[in-house]
């Protein structure tokens, strides 16, 4: 098993590599990042234009630029002032020495830019997945076991038009309902955007107030998608041999779903939900954007925009590095569900 | 229990016929899946309501602006009432939803070319190419497609020329965004057309075709592929309904086809502003993407079941 | 082994986890003002006392005051690396300056005790020399006195290869030197008599930084880049201090108990930093936001409806243009008539638009410098007449010929490409509007919407308004440092080139008598002369249409009626924040 892990994660690493080169190249020919500096109000004048794509080594070649994005250049004798002359020795160590670089938008360090974003998409995404995660299982269980009751033929019909709905559809239909809405007909409401209001600050309460709406879109339509499978693949089991002999051994019907067919329904569930991770956070853009979400969605978006290359591969080499990560945990989740399966 | 000369008669006749193809056998049990038809109906539908629309209004008509009859509530006027630039909303779905639907079709065309062409050399190469062609999918599927979507849109910039096609003319971005969409949904299938290759090729028709002397092209596309149809046939389908919800999606980050053409994804993404004061602007669009993507998910459905001899459905 | 056990317990596990870790583990920067003494240790002048902490009276609740700004975050809080406004707006909060500019044009003294002229000797006769003299109690936040060499230090910073500083402009263009002639005198030596001193020079977004504070760190890193001031200036000469900064989030300021003017009436202020516009909406209508900035005219008919909430506007020289390329080389042939540019200044209703789409807020320039008394008060705007139009086109010779609905002349169709910045509804609908106008007349224009970051991209990453590829496009800009009505933007060797890719005139305006005129007035320091030949400006780019210019783009400010004696300006936003106060 830890020679499995160990090897998994020794292929990881030139799979990692060559992602980052592509979108390295990429992003680099996404546009000027200079183009921006000024916003509308106060363009850049030439002089330091000049001076700061020096500055920010744009004016290398793109492979150089990856070479120094990757190893960074303080081994190297760079140009500093402009005057021709390579005299001083870069500032820069490089991702391997976990050194991002520093944002170009922001001038401080790409990974604190980052650091500062990427909880906040992690908590809407984790508590996203354990509520899929729950709710799939339930509904996909309770349907199952009252196969063609009025219940499950309206949980289907819900479950269609669910995971038919772009999710920003129903984010705005949640706002206009939840948010604005109930607030005008006095009910208890939903706050339309941010974290948590400014004038209590983030404590618990309100941050999971400020999370109702945009995990219930998020997760909504994930249910509605899941809970047809697991009810589909639940349906599968109980027909199966075993489950008949266990009732037939006078197990309690509880026990007989849970301990047995559950157990099996859920291994392929476990698989898809591990790799939906990459869906959620593609996700988490729209909904961050709608509901106002300071994370690390918005912060793509804008840096892409921006062309502000240390926090855009940033941002994909985290994400890269956790899809990774989380496919081998799946796969390593897998062996303990299912005893049968066993790698070298 | 005796037969009688009347059902020895069916029998008889029942032997006679030739059998069916898989193909005639999924068309029936497709066809008593009662979800898929109403899916088909509803496509048909829609189909109908873009071309047809057409007789009705002029694309000048779905693009004329009268800012003095901004944001009026539907009336006999503006069935669907009117945006911010006074254009007729039921218009504007009319030639936005051609738009929608094209870009959903020509981007799983794509998708399904990438996909099964991957596949299939990966699985039946097998080995290095193999190796790398795999390597690659896992590559490009570990980036959430939502970003490299953004990077990809951006990257291929505004250079494409415009296109026409039934006499409409599109713009370059049409293009761009096709080939966005279809560059990053190739994945999945291609991971399942290796798969089914692998199994596949060990198989003894295989081997006697090559055996024959088959080209290595004839066997992949004549005899190998052709029995991987049923996946790829089902996972074209749905698709075709994340292509449109992806098209809804890159619209409404404001990076999909740009104004004044509509499309239902930027008509959504126009009407975030107005979403208590001019409801008519979103509920109208967003019904249409939700009813095409319902419809092209039942019809899914249904050939998932109809191609699938175990599943249960299909024997109900 | 129970799966269901495990799986819950993790699961469970797994969201607390993340709870916690978002409420107290996200890194918030906030810090006591005794932080920075400990991380960059002052050598100079240490504070003689603890500085005040931003405590309210034991009394009554802290007065204090939420401003919501649109647009993300500030990209530093240092000014020689700042650019925007609302790191501009910042400044105004906790930096002084040496005099402000209200509304009205009066210059204010903040740090300077007068304002430099010829009679009081404060500026040279030949107009080289500037002696400023600065009052001598001002201290800044932490006791420490602000003395000329903070200025002459911030000089040195601006100018040292080792910052990356945002701009040397006009420094490295006009200033030779800086020299502190003792404590509170400093003298500025010009390289030229640069008329626009007075509105550029630690004036504005140009400000003074704490030498006290930041030397040490220079010295010690041989740069300011990653200075920890620059992310939060806890040490500051403005009316309020900074107390924290929460990225995408919040920056929090407290009243400076040692502000020269006293301390200010409102005891917080907080900055909410938000990325969009309904997001600020909400909040004033929520009254979680007391000041709402950069409202648009669209937003008003909202803002109206909340019933609390007033809308007070400022002018501060910007105002939405469309520019037309007519370089010779790259612009479409019609562009390069006047009769064809006066034709589409002619078939837009401006007024209309301005009262559909913007709620009638803004006003018609009929020249760039509207708002100033640069402006020629000879030229009214180009009215609204299609029919016009349509007879310049005529005559010009642009006829539709083969009845598609689009003029043409030997062969050529009249199609321009109108180029923009997307994304924006309002605009995609004004500009909608304007297609549909020209399409009245016989023009037909392709909108082509992009980001801004592919639209301005330099002449070397071949930017199509940088290479000349478009024939029309608009963007709202105006006085970098208004009410300076300096610009560079018409002059013919601003006209990017290969020898000059970084030039401004993306439009090819190249008319030798404009030239003449916009080199005489940079140096011209008697005000008659200069506002004379700015009227001729005005006149030779009006007669020729070389710009139309669409609708003024004030600073406006949505203002809850629980605050009082809140006032703007546009040249200096927040500069009388040290008045403003809670209506009991």
């Amino acid at each position: 098993m830890v020679r499995y892990v160990l090897r998994r994660l020794l292929q990881a690493i030139p799979l990692l590599l060559i992602i980052s080169l592509i979108l390295f190249i990429l992003i680099s020919n996404l546009g000027d990042p200079l183009a921006s500096f000024g916003g509308t109000r106060r363009r850049l004048p030439p002089a330091d234009r000049e001076r700061l794509t020096r500055q920010l080594g744009l004016d290398r070649p793109v492979i150089v630029q990856y070479c120094i994005w990757l190893i960074g250049n303080d081994w190297m004798k760079i140009d500093a002032d402009g005057d021709g002359v390579y005299d001083e020795y870069g500032t820069r160590h490089g991702v391997l020495r976990g050194d991002f670089g520093n944002s170009f938008q922001e001038r401080r360090p790409a990974l604190e830019v980052i650091g500062e974003r990427v909880w906040n998409t992690l908590l809407l995404m984790t508590t996203c997945e354990a509520v899929v995660l729950i709710f799939s299982l339930l509904i996909g269980i309770y349907s199952a076991l009252r196969q063609y009751s009025a219940w499950d033929n309206v949980i289907t019909a819900f479950s269609f038009i669910g995971y038919s709905m772009p999710v920003f559809w129903l984010s705005l239909m949640l706002i206009y309902i939840f948010a604005v809405n109930f607030k005008r007909w006095g009910l208890p409401y939903f706050p339309v955007s941010g974290m948590y209001d400014l004038g209590v600050g983030p404590t618990l309460g309100q941050i999971v107030w400020h999370l109702v709406l945009p995990v219930a879109s998020l997760s909504i339509v994930s249910i509605a998608g899941y809970s047809r499978y697991v009810r589909s693949q639940m349906l599968e089991v109980i027909n199966q041999d075993y489950i008949r002999t266990a009732y037939a051994k006078g197990l309690p019907g509880r026990m007989v779903i849970l301990g047995h067919a559950l157990k099996n329904a859920a291994l392929p569930l476990v698989t898809i939900i591990g790799m939906d991770l990459p869906l959620l956070l593609g996700g988490a853009v729209v909904t961050e954007a709608i509901f106002g979400w300071p994370g690390m969605g918005r912060l793509y978006f804008k840096a892409t925009n921006a062309a502000d290359i240390p926090v855009t591969m940033g941002i994909l080499v985290i994400i890269s590095v956790l899809v990774v990560l989380f496919q081998i945990i799946t796969d390593v989740t897998y062996t303990f569900l299912d005893p049968r399966i066993r790698y070298g | 229990m005796t037969t009688t000369p009347a059902t020895g008669n069916l029998l008889q006749a029942e032997i006679e016929r030739p059998p069916l193809t898989p193909g005639q056998v999924a068309l029936r049990r497709f066809i008593r899946h009662r979800m898929a038809l109403v899916g088909v109906g509803i496509l048909v539908a829609l189909v109908l309501y873009v071309t047809v629309g057409t007789v009705f209004f002029s694309e000048a008509d779905a693009n004329y602006v009268d800012l003095r009859g901004k944001l009026s509530p539907p009336s006999w006027e503006h069935p669907f009432g009117t945006d911010l630039g006074g254009r007729d909303v039921l218009a504007r779905t009319v030639y936005g939803g051609q738009i929608s639907m094209i870009i959903g079709l020509l981007a799983v065309v794509v998708s399904v070319l990438a996909g099964v062409l991957i596949g299939a050399i990966a699985g039946f190469y097998g080995g290095l190419v193999d190796s790398l062609l795999m390597r690659f999918t896992e590559a490009t599927f570990n980036i959430p497609q939502l970003f490299l979507l953004i990077a990809l849109a951006k990257f291929f910039g505004t250079q494409m020329p415009a296109f026409t096609l039934f006499g409409r003319s599109f713009s370059g971005s049409v293009v761009i965004i096709v080939g966005v969409i279809g560059l990053t949904s190739w994945m999945y299938l291609a991971r399942i057309v290796r798969s089914n290759f692998l199994s596949l090729k060990e198989q003894e028709f295989v081997t006697a075709a090559r055996c024959a002397g088959a080209t290595d092209f004839s066997l992949i596309f004549e005899h190998v592929l052709p029995n991987t149809m049923a996946p790829i046939i089902v996972s074209a389908t749905l698709e075709i309904a994340t292509a449109i919800l992806s098209e809804a999606y890159i619209s409404f980050l404001g990076m999909g086809v740009q104004p004044p053409t509509a499309t239902w994804g930027n008509m959504l993404n126009e009407a975030y502003n107005h979403l208590e004061g001019a409801p008519w602007m979103w509920f109208f669009p967003g019904t249409l993407i939700l009813l095409a993507v319902l419809a092209i998910n039942f019809v899914g459905d249904g050939l998932r079941d109809a191609f699938d001899p175990r599943s249960l459905a299909a024997t109900q | 082994m129970c799966l269901k056990k495990v799986g819950w317990v993790t699961i469970s596990l797994w969201m607390i986890g993340s709870l916690l870790l978002a409420a107290c583990g996200a890194p918030t920067t906030t810090a006591t003002t005794a932080a920075p003494v400990a991380t960059e240790p002052a050598t100079q002048a240490p504070p003689t006392e603890e500085p005040p902490t931003p405590e309210p009276t034991a009394q009554a609740a802290p007065k204090s005051v939420t401003m919501t700004f649109v647009g993300g975050d500030p990209e530093s809080l240092n000014p020689i690396y700042a650019y925007s406004w609302t790191a501009e707006c910042v400044f105004d909060l906790n930096l002084a300056s040496l005099w402000n500019i209200d509304n009205d044009g009066n210059y204010i003294m903040d740090l300077a005790e007068e304002l430099p002229a010829l009679e009081n000797g404060g500026v040279s006769e030949d107009g080289l020399v500037i002696t400023i003299k600065l009052k001598p109690d001002v201290t800044w936040s932490d006791g420490t006195p602000l003395t000329a060499q903070d200025a002459v230090f911030t000089y040195d910073m601006i100018m040292d290869e080792g910052n990356s500083s945002y701009s040397r402009y006009p420094w490295d263009t006009y200033v030779e030197s800086l020299t502190a002639v003792d404590d509170h005198t400093l003298q500025i030596n010009m390289t030229a008599p640069y008329a626009d001193w007075s509105t550029s020079l630690f004036v504005g977004i140009s400000r003074i930084i704490p030498r006290h504070v930041l030397q040490p760190v220079f010295q010690a890193e041989g740069t300011l880049d990653n200075a920890g001031w620059n992310r939060l200036p806890t040490v500051g000469s403005g009316p309020f201090i900074l107390t924290a900064f929460e990225p995408a989030s919040h920056i929090a300021l407290a009243a400076n108990d040692r502000y020269w003017r006293g301390r200010p009436h409102l005891d917080q202020i907080y900055m909410r930093l938000l990325e969009d516009r309904a997001a600020q909406l909400a909040a004033l209508a929520s009254g979680e936001s007391d000041i709402g900035s950069y409202i648009t005219g669209a937003e008003l008919p909202t803002i109206n409806g909340m019933g609390n909430v007033d809308i007070t506007s400022s002018i501060n020289g910007y105002q939405v243009v469309t520019f037309l390329n007519v370089d010779l080389n790259t612009a479409h042939p019609a562009m390069t008539d006047s009769r064809v540019r006066r034709a589409i200044a002619l078939a837009w209703d401006r007024q209309l638009m301005i009262d559909q789409l913007y709620s009638g807020l803004y006003q018609i320039p009929a020249t760039y410098w509207h708002g100033t008394v640069y402006d020629n008060p000879d030229l009214e705007p180009y009215p609204y007449d299609p029919e016009q139009a349509k007879a310049l086109l005529d005559e010009a010779g642009w006829i539709d010929t083969n009845g598609d609905g689009v003029r043409d002349k030997d062969g050529v169709e009249l199609v321009l490409r109108y180029k923009y910045v997307g994304g924006d509804e309002t605009t995609d609908t004004r500009v909608a509007s304007m297609q549909q106008m020209l399409a009245d007349v016989g023009i037909k224009m392709d909108m082509v919407a992009e980001t801004s970051e592919v639209l301005w991209a330099s002449y070397d990453e071949a930017g199509p308004l940088a290479t000349g590829d478009y024939d029309m496009t608009h963007y709202s800009d105006g006085l970098w440092y208004f009410p300076s009505p300096d610009t560079s933007y018409f002059l013919c060797s601003e006209i990017p080139t290969a020898d000059n890719p970084w030039g401004y005139n993306w439009y090819g305006i190249c008319i030798p008598a404009l030239d003449e005129l916009f080199t005489a007035q940079a140096v011209e320091i008697n005000p008659e002369k200069r506002v004379e030949m700015f009227y001729q400006i005005g006149k030779i780019m009006y007669d020729e249409t070389l710009i139309i210019p669409m609708y003024t783009d004030p600073d406006v400010w949505a203002v809850n009626r629980r605050l009082k004696d809140v006032k703007f300006s546009g040249v200096d936003p927040l500069m009388f924040a040290w008045e403003w106060d809670v209506a009991e």
